[in-house]
């Protein structure tokens, strides 16, 4: 029997976002808004041949407790104007931002991308996430406007638009106004708009897709709609069972297993022995948790003021109170009775104090050995399709990820699967994905899928993921 | 106060770009005009950021139909990529062709179009200064990243081109840009006083060449120095000449402007000769300007409101 070649890891940069997972207390934690901060990031991804560069965006400032929240690092760059200017100081790598379908025109969404897309010579990237609350609202135009059920809707048609203008680009001659492309006009249940997408066309096609939610019916958006699915399934186990699932969605879509690449988003942390990392693991889980941070974090899961709590010492004994307590977050855990009850078992099998708690169940780290270690799980979860490659999260900025590239990198050129330079020209190719599909196609493969008994349409609760 | 020059370049990755990189430590910005058409002017300057190093980059922004929220955190962003040498030009769209390309509101009348124009100016500096330049404190006692009392709910409300009413509440997602308040260029027009009030610079039309002492459909530039007061830099913005005996008259012209209280040039060059143009007005334009005393050597590493003779920009919550 031949043997199967080796499936290659891919690797992606997440510039530290505004959770706690980011640790600003360090001394080698640098500038979060200084531009060199986003170059040392992207050149570093780049010398380690990264597929890309992903940026999160928030367009609303948390609160907690009804005031902005302060624990976290917080104060970021508008995501295009920050990727345009990353076009200028990198030459490979793609570069990923997350943008929101509803507080955007389709306009100018496709024509900042196409903008980023062609002075970058094809590596323009977009996050789709809807925002439906009137919280973010309240920094726009129109507030909070879009019905939660509508707004998957509004994402699907958004991104429908978005390629309908890219197909347009760079076409028809010059016209008496001077400008150029095709008429377009998309009139729906969400847009009514019309005219010329005067650009020239995208050298990448269409800039590359990406969805993050996690829902039934965020998986068969992904499979509808996208190219690249961020997650949260960063363990080996229940990633295979997602790549499983989403994958097997693709064939509705007439779409191959390599036409979606899967991307969950993971720590690494190195040592030079087992050992060493896994001390360090703790050291950095320590840092991550601060005593007021533990706090915070136990307020938004028991909805209550906690603060008369010492961090130090045993979990509160109060009750839930549901007040709604934190805003512009997402919230992860459903159940929350169940959940409190599971924390106060391991808190007192394991002697742990309230901060102790936090800590044990927020700051699991993916991937902790050596870089030998490392590079070998990386590559064992990838041949055994729990991913296509990983988004790693540093938890320092600007230098979080200079020791994996130096270090883990290597060792995975040495297992024969990580490439020794860029293979293509574009962020498709580097993915290794399909050229782009027109827009058309999208949507009719995506009507016919629907169409059949098996579809999941009428499920359209939403999942989302809104700031990373 | 040396004779400000600027120009327009296109945003075009070959032709703007080897228009930007010749201009760059020659004259004081560029302006890169957008009409929805091409490569988006806010885009293009970020990317030519990091690219320059002593040119100013002023984007136009037509605010009729964006959302002014995400045009102060691009602009502030800007201001960063930049190193403090970005500026923003305000304009607005009339038409029913741009109005239809967002689909949300008709064609807007010139007036009310600019009265939202003259609040967002307004809006934009209340997000830029909606943080505090002190506001990251990272203070290990406390756990706290932020001091929350250095930032400032804006809470603006304003009234769009068609007649409704909306807000916009803040603060910014972005930290104060560098130069606190980047330049805001307005364009002088028949019906836009209140922005041309709000304006760090304005911008007064004159025709070019022999035509050079007719003022245009704007208000001329004496009536504008009345307007605006004496802090406000007055440019003239005319036609980049493009004859030899044009560029000759160039520095005579200069003096004139001088003379009746502008305070700069910005040419407007074609996209096909903007950068021949932009050889020639560092080659011989400017040369011939700082010669006749008009200009003096450029300031290396000055922010762009230096360079513009402009003072520091005081936080409208700080200092209110």
């Amino acid at each position: 029997m031949p043997e199967q070649p080796l499936r290659q890891v891919h690797l992606a940069a997440h510039f530290p976002g505004v959770n706690n997972t980011t640790v600003w207390s360090d001394p080698a934690s640098g500038s979060h808004i200084e531009f060199d901060s986003f170059a040392h990031l992207a050149r570093t991804a780049e010398a380690g041949l990264f597929d890309f560069f992903f940026l999160a965006e928030g367009l609303r400032l948390r609160e907690h407790q009804g005031q902005i929240f302060d624990l976290d690092v917080v104060g970021r760059p508008n995501t295009t104007a920050v990727l345009s200017a990353l076009a200028a100081v990198t030459n490979h790598i793609g570069l990923a931002g997350t943008l929101s379908s509803t507080f955007n025109e389709p306009f100018d969404i496709a024509r900042k991308l196409s903008s980023i897309d062609v002075l970058s010579s094809g590596r323009a990237a977009w996050n789709v996430v809807t925002t439906s609350n009137a919280f973010t609202g309240a920094n726009f135009r129109r507030g909070g406007y879009l019905d939660y059920a509508d707004r998957y809707l509004r994402a699907e048609d958004f991104i429908d638009v978005a390629r309908e203008l890219w197909d347009t680009a760079g076409r028809g001659s010059g016209h008496a106004d001077g400008t150029t492309g095709d008429l377009f006009s998309h009139v729906s249940d969400f847009f009514d708009i019309s005219g010329r997408f005067s650009l020239p066309s995208l050298p990448s096609g269409h800039p590359v897709i990406f969805q993050a939610g996690d829902s039934d019916s965020g998986r068969d958006f992904a499979a509808g709609s996208a190219d690249v699915i961020f997650t949260r399934h960063s363990d080996p186990e229940s990633g295979r069972k997602f790549y499983a699932d989403v994958k097997t969605r693709l064939a509705d879509y007439g779409r191959g297993e390599d036409d979606l690449k899967i991307f969950p988003g993971i720590s690494v942390i190195l040592g030079d022995t087992q050992e060493e990392a896994a001390e360090r693991s703790k050291e950095v889980a320590s840092q991550q948790v601060s005593e007021a941070g533990a706090i915070a974090f136990l307020e938004r899961v028991w909805d209550r003021d906690l603060s008369a709590f010492d961090p130090n010492g045993p979990l509160p004994d109060v009750p839930p109170a549901g007040e709604s307590i934190s805003q512009g977050r997402v919230k992860h855990i459903k159940d929350t009775e169940a959940t409190i009850a599971q924390w106060r078992e391991l808190a007192e099998a394991e002697n742990l104090t309230a901060r102790e708690l936090v800590i044990k169940v927020s700051t699991r780290h993916s991937f902790v050995g050596t870089p030998r270690q490392v590079a070998q799980d990386l590559s064992d979860a990838v041949q055994t399709r729990s991913a296509d490659g990983y988004i790693l999260v540093p938890h320092l900025t600007p230098g979080g990820l200079d020791d994996v590239v130096a270090k883990v990198v290597p060792e995975l050129q040495e297992l024969g699967v990580y490439r020794t330079e860029y293979p293509g020209q574009n962020l498709r190719e580097n993915l290794g994905l399909p050229p782009a599909r027109p827009a058309g196609e999208w949507t009719s493969k995506r009507a016919r899928a629907r169409a059949t008994p098996m579809g999941n349409s009428t499920d359209n609760s939403p999942a989302y993921r809104e700031v990373g | 106060m040396s004779f400000i020059i600027g120009t327009t370049i296109t945003a075009d990755p070959r032709t703007g770009l080897a228009a930007a990189k010749t201009l760059d430590g020659h004259v004081d910005f560029a302006l890169v005009p957008d009409a929805f058409d091409g490569i988006d002017a806010l885009e293009f300057s970020s990317w030519l950021g990091p690219i320059t190093s002593e040119l100013g980059l002023i984007p136009e922004v037509r605010v009729t139909h964006t959302e002014p929220f995400h045009v102060a955190t691009a602009s502030a962003t800007l201001d960063y990529t930049a190193r403090s040498r970005s500026g923003l030009s305000i304009g607005i769209s009339t038409s029913d062709a741009d109005a239809a390309l967002f689909g949300r509101r008709p064609g807007a009348d010139s007036a009310p179009a600019w009265a939202e124009a003259a609040q967002i100016i307004d809006l934009v500096r209340r997000l830029w200064d909606s943080w505090d330049d002190d506001a990251i404190i990272r203070d290990l006692s406390t756990d706290r990243y932020i001091e929350r009392d250095r930032l400032h709910i804006v809470d603006a409300q304003l009234r769009d081109s068609a007649g409704t009413d909306y807000s916009v509440l803040g603060p910014s997602i972005t930290p104060r840009p560098p130069q606190g308040h980047p330049p805001i260029v307005v364009r002088a027009d028949a019906d836009n006083a209140a922005a041309v009030e709000s304006a760090d610079i304005v911008l007064a039309d004159i025709g070019a060449g022999d035509t050079a002492d007719v003022d245009s459909a704007g208000p001329s530039v004496e009536k504008l120095r009345e307007l605006v007061g004496p802090r406000t830099p007055v440019l003239a913005r005319l036609a980049a000449p493009t004859s030899r005996s044009e560029v000759a008259r160039t520095t005579d012209f200069a003096l004139d402007l001088q003379s009746r209280g502008a305070s700069g040039i910005v040419f407007s060059a074609l996209p096909e000769e903007q950068l021949e143009f932009s050889i020639r007005l560092v080659s011989e334009i400017v040369p011939a300007l700082t010669a006749a005393g008009l200009r003096t050597p450029a300031m290396s590493g000055a922010d762009l409101r230096t360079r513009l003779g402009l003072p520091a920009a005081h936080s409208l919550y700080t200092h209110a």
